[in-house]
């Protein structure tokens, strides 16, 4: 298991001046292993640390965390509060919260453009549109848009908010170290060759097709041996089952490993395991997993569209486009060339601490002192 | 970003030991181009060597559209349609997993209401099939019209031109060095529909990080013979598939001459969305008042859009945001016996008739 590597969390009410306002946060969906929920109650955390009062209301709440949070429906309206709206996707909430009159911060995510799921998933890509209609118009109304990544925030400008800050997400590393031994032996014990991984939902927006693609270059000109594993849960079955007849298609279905949802020790055996990281979506408004890759000192490899230049920095081969041979040349590159590699691990670490969650905490503070 | 914009509290962040990171940041970019440079030269050896082959590239590109039949991969209506029609049936067989109890339940409100749904799930599917059917009937309609339009018959936007049609573009070559040393930033230079790729290789010779895209299979003779990397691709797919703001030049001749109105639209808007917030954009034109004089009999036949004025491109830059926009016409070629014919009246017609055949115009972002 890897040695804490961030500061004591969460940030002591010192870290910076604040506002003695009430901040609330509001989100369409507050569910538990999810990377907003986790954002969310991280920074109400921070909020109440600092003194201020906070609390969360969603449009829908799971149920393991009905303590943490109340309707937004319960809402009832304080002069002084500044609300923090999470844009995340299309709902009743985002129409409600553009006519409240209280100051409007925005905490902007990213949604994925709508067309990454027409053909796979058209309901989402229609709550997805709607979600970007809604940002649309909350955009010019907020007294502050804050942005995880210069994507995000150039998104944000360009939709006429006029004032923006760009913070981290906060990422928890407590929960990373955890390796499911039993997985991690098996692993081991049925490794061949290079093992690749990539973590995501299984949607279209990720380019897991395109993924197979560059590992079906790989094996045939650098490794036949390797593995592919592909962790996360999947947001459209059609896009799943199309993946599916591309590994057959390719050759290659019995070097794919499809393994949907995992607990945390899984994923941590994953990480341990692999050999390198590969990212070669479409579309990220930030990508965790990247970091996590970092944390786990694995190298990574990843194709610079969106937000991703941003999210890696000098941590990573980052590619000016992904055709096939050469992300597997980079690949190659990363796995045969030494000091290259012990760069990347060692620029990993450094980036990692760039998301030290006090760090996080006190960047968050500082920019809710200027909401006026 | 635009400066008078940003958010003074993200400055301070941002500028957070800036100075000191900044000759950090410089290397770690100068290292980055390098290594990266030095990847794309591994490919380029191994596809010399026979070890990336054509057929194996071609393939996994057509991979993809092979297995997902509804369109992911910019599909036709067909495939659409059948994936519409997929959906139309609706499915009675509702599932009764869950507890016992619950699936006792559930079996039994679907015994109460199957009847009832297969009455509504019947009208249901009988208007799906009668929409899907219109919809067909009016595809079929559109394929015809398709056919009678020049524009926009798929035959024709495959009737590709052979590249020795192109526009000489050798003779710009000091126009676009000299734009493109201007934007001092990282990332690549393209040149979309670079033909024989002379331009591509003779930018490489100047040290300029370039690369080729031409959808014909004769491009890139010139630019072999330099080892310089041309890609078959067309060039609107080639942007469409670049992010944001990751180029450093932008280079465009051929297609923009020949392609429709609309995608000319779309190449300059695709093309300064890839451009870096301090790239160049360089479009190398034919003028269309010497279009006959320029452009061969093959090219004004074969190519389904016209050659649009520089003041068009002009425009049309400016609109997306592009700034400097500046306008060099090839010299103009009028005999030595009309030029030194000391009638203005004969000058005036002479410099239309013989007007300059190209244009190049650079414009910054």
């Amino acid at each position: 298991m890897h040695p804490p590597r961030f500061a004591s969390w969460p940030a002591s009410s010192s870290d910076a001046v604040h506002t003695s306002r009430p901040i609330h946060q509001f989100l369409p969906s507050l569910a538990p292993r999810d990377a907003i929920g986790s954002h969310t109650l991280a920074i109400q955390g921070a909020l109440r640390n600092a003194g201020i009062t906070s609390e969360i209301f969603a449009g829908e709440i799971h149920r393991d965390l009905r303590t943490a949070a109340r309707s937004y429906k319960e809402w009832k309206s304080g002069s002084d509060a500044i609300l923090m709206y999470h844009a995340a996707i299309g709902c009743s909430l985002g129409d409600w919260i553009a006519q409240r009159e209280e100051t409007l911060v925005l905490d902007y995510h990213n949604i994925t453009p709508g067309k990454y799921f027409e053909t796979w998933a058209p309901e989402t890509g229609l709550l997805l549109a709607q979600g970007r209609s809604q940002l649309a118009r909350l955009a010019p109304a907020a007294a502050l848009g804050i942005a995880d990544s210069q994507f995000n925030a150039t998104e944000l400008v360009d939709l006429g908010c006029s004032r923006t800050a760009i913070v981290p997400i906060f990422i928890d590393p407590s929960q990373w170290g955890s390796v499911d031994g039993a997985a991690r032996d098996h692993l081991r014990s049925t490794k061949r060759g290079t093992d690749w991984l990539f973590v995501g939902r299984v949607a279209a927006n990720k380019a897991h097709h395109d993924l197979l693609c560059c590992f079906a270059m790989y094996c045939q000109v650098f490794d036949p041996h390797a593995r592919l594993w592909l962790v996360g849960g999947v947001s459209s079955g059609e896009y799943w089952h199309a993946l599916h007849r591309l590994a057959d298609r390719l050759g290659i279905s019995e070097s794919v490993m499809f393994a949907g949802s995992v607990t945390q020790g899984e994923l941590g055996a994953y990480f341990d395991v692999a050999d390198v990281f590969v990212c070669v979506s479409d579309h990220e408004g930030f990508c965790v997993p990247l970091v996590e890759a970092m944390w786990w000192d694995l190298p990574v490899v990843a194709f610079g569209s969106t937000a991703i230049p941003d999210t890696v920095r000098d941590a990573g081969v980052v590619l000016r486009d992904k055709q096939p041979a050469v992300v597997a040349a980079a690949v190659d590159r990363v796995l045969t060339d030494a000091a290259l590699r012990d760069e990347l691990i060692a620029a990993g670490r450094r980036r990692v601490q760039d998301f030290a969650p006090a760090r996080t905490a006190k960047k968050l503070l500082s920019v809710l002192a200027t909401v006026e | 970003m635009s400066e008078d914009r940003s958010d003074p509290a993200a400055h301070v962040v941002a500028n957070d030991g800036a100075a000191a990171a900044f000759d950090a940041d410089v290397v770690a970019i100068q290292y980055r181009e390098s290594l990266l440079g030095e990847i794309e030269r591994d490919v380029r050896d191994r596809r010399r060597g026979g070890f990336i082959t054509e057929e194996f590239e071609a393939d996994l590109d057509g991979a993809w559209a092979e297995v997902s039949p509804y369109g992911a991969s910019g599909g036709g209506f067909e495939s659409v349609a059948d994936q519409a029609a997929r959906h139309a049936i609706v499915d009675y067989d509702a599932p009764i997993l869950g507890s016992k109890p619950l699936r006792l339940v559930k079996r039994a409100v679907k015994l109460l209401t199957a009847w009832y749904l297969i009455f509504v799930g019947r009208q249901l599917v009988a208007f799906a099939g009668t929409a899907l059917r219109a919809m067909r009937i009016l595809a079929r309609r559109v394929d015809v019209l398709e056919r009678n339009t020049p524009t926009t018959d798929p035959r024709v936007q495959v009737a590709l031109l052979p590249v020795e049609h192109d526009l000489d573009v050798s003779v710009w070559v000091g126009e676009v060095v000299a734009a493109i040393e201007t934007a001092v930033v990282s990332g690549r230079v393209v040149h979309l529909d670079c033909a024989s790729g002379v331009l591509v290789a003779a930018l490489a010779a100047r040290s300029i990080d370039v690369y080729g895209i031409d959808p014909r299979p004769d491009a890139g003779g010139a630019a072999d013979v330099h080892n310089v990397e041309v890609r078959r691709d067309s060039a609107l797919a080639h942007l469409r598939k670049q992010p944001t703001g990751v180029l450093r030049a932008v280079v465009l001749s051929g297609c923009v001459d020949r392609l429709p109105l609309g995608d000319q639209l779309e190449l300059i808007e695709a093309s300064v969305a890839a451009t870096h917030p301090q790239g160049v954009v360089v479009l190398l034109g034919s003028n269309p008042q010497a279009s006959s004089v320029q452009n061969s009999p093959l090219v004004r036949d074969l190519a389904v859009g016209r050659p649009l004025h520089a003041e068009t491109w002009v425009h049309l830059l400016q609109r997306s945001g592009m700034f400097d926009v500046g306008v060099s016409f090839a010299a103009t070629s009028i005999p030595d016996e009309i030029a030194l014919n000391s009638d203005p009246a004969m000058l005036m017609l002479a410099e239309k008739v013989y007007a300059p055949t190209a244009f190049c115009i650079v414009a910054r972002k």
